[in-house]
C-alpha cells in the first residue's frame, strides 16, 4: 500500500495498518484481517461526517515512528496536539490535549466504519453502555432532551442488529434514515468501554473506549461513526480526552448475547 | 397518578427448544429493564391450552407461530397477537394481519454458505426435513439455499431425508451415509438446524468420513446440547432470537397502549456465527504468511526476492522470516524455491523444450542453481525428471483405460 502524500501508515506486527491523513487529523484507511485472515480497509466516509471549522487547517507532523505519530495544530490563541499511537492488541489510542487562551471548542472528525469493508452495516450489531440517549435536535425541539433508553428502539444495553432497530415501530416515521443520536455514558473522565460493534458475516469487532460522558452514534445504510462530544478547552488550562478505537475479532465463546453488558 | 394495571399475557412457545427458551429470555429481558408488568402465563407444552385459547380472558398473547395449529387457533383471537417464527420467501405464507418477527432465513443461510465459501469449500449440499406443516422454516432454509446456489451458477444438492424414529434408526443413518458417499467430495453441507447437523455427523462417523476435510458441516442454532453431544465441535449459525423476543415484547407493548400494527413485520438477522472444528476446512493461517504466499504463488517464476514479499507483506524482513518458521517451518527463501520447483516440474512434465527455457521460465537464475535444486530436493536431474515423467506419461496413454 503506498501512502498518499502527507498520510502516514502505522502498523502493528499482527498485519493492522492505519493510515492517517497528517494534514487534516482524519484516518484515511485501516487495513484489519477478517476470521478468515483477509484484510480490508472498515473505514467509509460519512458524507455528514462533523466539519466544525469553515477555514482549512493544517497540522503540523511532530514525531511519526512505526506505530506512533504526534500532530500539532495551533492557531487562533489555541493549540491542539494529538497523539496516536497503535497497539499490538488491535487499538487505535487517539490522546488529544488541547490549551487555549480563550475557551475554545475542539471538535475532531471521527471515523466511520464499515465492519465487513462493504455493503451495508444494517446487519452490524450494537452493543452501547447507555441508560439514556438524546434525540436528534429538530427545528420543534430547540434544547436536546435526554430520554430513558428502556422499551424503546436505542435500548442497545444487550447486544441488538443497528437494520432492524430502525424497523421497530415509529422510529422511521420520525424521518429517521439511520441514527443520528447522541448517548449519555456512565463515564466518571476515566477511559471506559462504551460501544461495541460486531459483523457476524466477518467476525470483526470494534471496541470504542472513551473518556467522556457522551457518545454521538451516527449512521446511515452502509456506514456507521462513533463519535466522542466536542472537547470544551477552558481559558489557561489544559483539557484532555482520549479515544480508543479497538479491532479484533468476534470472541464467540465469550459471547453470551443474554448477559447484560457492564463494560465500566 | 393512576397505578399501572398488570396485563395478562400468555406465551405459546415451546419451551423444549434453545430457539423458544432465547425468546422468552428476551421478552423477559425486555420487562425486567422497562418497568412494563406482566402476568405471564406459560405452559410447559403450550398445546394443552390452544384449543379454549379464544375464550381466554387475556389481554396480549405472544406465541410460536411456525405450528401452524397456532395459526389457526389464533387467527380470529380478540386479544391483540403478537407472532413470532420463521421468515418467509412468499409473501402469501406470513398470517395475515398479525404483526410479525421473523428470523431472517435467507440471512442465516447465506451467512453459513458465505462460511463455507471462505473455508475453502467449492461444492456444498443441504441437509434438510422431511416436508411438514411444523417444520416449514426448513423448507424455507431449503428454499434460500437453492436461491443462492442458482444466484452463483451451482447445482443445488438438497436432501431431505426421513423423519428419524426409533424404529427407523439404522434406515435413516444407512440413506444419510449413501447420500454421503454420493456426494463429490469435499463438500460443504448446511444442516437446517444442530439437530440435523449432530445426525449427519453421526453418520459421517459411521461411513469413515473425515470432517471437515471430506465433509465440513455447519447447523443452525447454536446449540449447546448438540455440540456436547458431538465428538466434532459443531459450527453453526446463532440466530438473533432474544433480540426476536425482545422486539416482540416491544410491539405488544405498543398494542396493549392502543397502537395499530397489524401490517408490521421485522426480520431479526443472525446474531453471529460460532466457528468450530466442523468447518476448520483450511487451517486460518496467519494473515501476514497467507498474504505472502499469495503474492509468492504469482511471482515467483519471476524471480522475487524475501525483501520483495516483505515490502508486499509491509513488515520487516525478520518479522516474516519469524512468522514463516512459526508457521510453516521453513523460511520465505525455501517457500519462494517451493513454488518454482513446482512450476518447473509442471512444465517438464508436459512440454518437451529445453530444459534451459524451463530455467528462465520458473525464474532460476542459472540452469547450473536449477539441477541443483532438483538434485537436492528431488534426487535426479531436470532433465532425467523430463524423461521420467514423460514415460510415465507414454505408459498410462497405452494401457487401457
Amino acid at each position: 500500500m503506498m501512502p498518499s502524500p502527507g498520510c502516514h501508515v502505522l502498523r502493528n506486527a499482527r498485519g493492522m495498518r492505519v493510515m492517517v491523513n497528517a494534514v487534516d487529523a482524519s484516518l484515511a484507511a485501516w487495513w484489519a484481517p477478517d476470521r478468515y485472515g483477509r484484510q480490508a480497509d472498515v473505514l467509509a466516509t460519512l458524507a455528514a461526517a462533523p466539519a466544525q471549522s469553515a477555514s482549512p487547517v493544517s497540522w503540523q507532523c511532530e514525531a511519526a515512528g512505526e506505530n506512533t505519530l504526534a500532530l500539532r495544530l495551533a492557531r487562533d490563541g489555541l493549540c491542539v496536539r494529538l497523539r496516536y499511537r497503535l497497539e499490538e492488541d488491535g487499538a487505535l489510542r487517539i490522546d488529544c490535549e488541547a490549551v487555549a487562551i480563550a475557551a475554545a471548542r475542539v471538535n475532531l472528525a471521527a471515523p466511520s466504519f464499515n465492519l465487513y469493508g462493504g455493503g451495508g452495516v444494517g446487519d452490524h450489531v450494537l452493543r452501547l453502555a447507555a441508560d439514556r440517549y438524546l434525540a436528534p435536535a429538530s427545528a420543534s425541539v430547540v434544547a436536546e432532551v435526554a430520554a430513558e433508553v428502556a422499551g424503546s428502539a436505542f435500548d442497545f444495553r444487550q447486544a441488538a442488529p443497528l437494520g432492524a432497530r430502525l424497523a421497530w415501530p415509529g422510529v422511521r416515521a420520525a424521518g429517521v434514515q439511520g441514527f443520528n443520536h447522541g448517548f449519555c455514558l456512565r463515564g466518571d473522565g476515566l477511559l471506559h468501554e462504551a460501544a461495541r460493534v460486531a459483523d457476524p458475516a466477518s467476525g470483526r469487532e470494534l471496541r470504542f473506549f472513551t473518556t467522556q460522558p457522551q457518545l454521538h452514534l451516527h449512521s446511515d445504510a452502509s456506514r456507521f461513526c462513533l463519535a466522542s462530544q466536542v472537547l470544551d478547552v477552558p481559558s489557561g488550562a489544559p483539557a484532555h480526552h482520549t479515544v480508543i478505537y479497538r479491532l479484533g475479532l468476534q470472541d464467540i465463546d465469550g459471547f453470551e448475547i443474554s448477559k447484560k453488558v457492564s463494560m465500566l | 397518578m393512576k397505578m399501572p394495571t398488570a396485563h395478562r399475557i400468555a406465551l405459546l412457545f415451546n419451551g423444549n427448544k434453545i430457539y423458544d427458551r432465547d425468546i422468552i429470555a428476551g421478552i423477559a429481558a425486555y420487562l425486567n429493564t422497562t418497568r412494563v408488568s406482566w402476568d405471564l402465563f406459560l405452559e410447559e407444552d403450550f398445546r394443552c391450552r390452544l384449543s379454549g385459547i379464544e375464550h381466554w380472558q387475556g389481554d396480549g398473547i405472544i406465541a410460536d407461530f411456525d405450528d401452524p395449529a397456532v395459526c389457526s387457533a389464533l387467527a380470529h383471537s380478540h386479544v391483540p397477537v403478537v407472532a413470532v417464527g420463521g421468515s418467509y420467501a412468499r409473501e402469501e405464507d406470513y398470517p395475515a394481519g398479525i404483526p410479525y418477527v421473523a428470523t431472517d432465513n435467507f440471512k442465516i443461510v447465506k451467512l453459513a454458505y458465505d462460511h463455507l465459501v471462505e473455508a475453502g469449500l467449492t461444492r456444498f449440499a443441504c441437509f434438510s426435513l422431511p416436508e411438514a406443516d411444523v417444520n416449514r422454516w426448513a423448507q424455507e432454509r431449503e428454499t434460500a439455499f437453492c436461491t443462492l446456489m442458482q444466484r452463483d451458477h451451482m447445482q443445488a444438492d438438497v436432501y431431505r431425508g426421513v423423519a428419524t424414529s426409533a424404529p427407523s434408526w439404522s434406515d435413516a443413518v444407512e440413506q444419510q451415509i449413501a447420500w454421503l458417499n454420493s456426494l463429490e467430495k469435499p463438500v460443504g453441507i448446511i444442516a437446517v438446524s444442530d439437530a440435523r447437523a449432530r445426525q449427519l455427523l453421526q453418520a459421517c462417523m459411521h461411513a469413515g468420513i473425515a470432517v471437515p476435510e471430506q465433509v465440513a458441516l455447519i447447523g443452525i442454532d447454536n446449540d449447546p446440547l448438540a455440540r456436547m453431544l458431538t465428538r466434532i465441535p459443531l459450527s453453526s449459525v446463532i440466530q438473533g432470537a432474544e433480540e426476536m423476543g425482545r422486539t416482540a415484547a416491544h410491539l405488544l407493548h405498543q398494542m396493549l397502549n392502543g397502537a395499530p400494527l397489524a401490517g408490521t413485520r421485522i426480520l431479526v438477522p443472525p446474531a453471529g456465527l460460532n466457528v468450530l472444528a466442523s468447518t476448520r476446512h483450511q487451517s486460518f493461517q496467519h494473515p501476514q504468511v497467507m498474504q505472502a504466499r499469495h503474492f509468492i504463488r504469482q511471482y515467483a517464476c519471476q524471480g522475487i526476492k524475501t525483501d520483495q514479499v516483505a515490502d508486499y507483506v509491509g513488515v520487516s524482513r525478520s518479522s516474516l522470516e519469524a512468522y514463516f518458521r512459526h508457521e510453516l517451518g521453513r523460511s520465505v527463501h525455501d517457500e519462494i524455491l517451493h513454488f518454482k520447483l513446482d512450476a518447473a516440474k509442471t512444465l517438464l512434465a508436459h512440454a518437451p523444450g529445453p530444459v534451459a527455457d524451463v530455467a528462465v521460465r520458473c525464474g532460476f537464475t542459472t540452469v547450473q542453481y536449477m539441477h541443483a535444486v532438483f538434485k537436492r530436493e528431488l534426487g535426479c536431474t531436470p532433465r532425467e525428471y523430463q524423461l521420467r515423467s514423460r514415460q510415465v506419461h507414454a505408459d498410462a496413454m497405452a494401457s487401457p483405460p
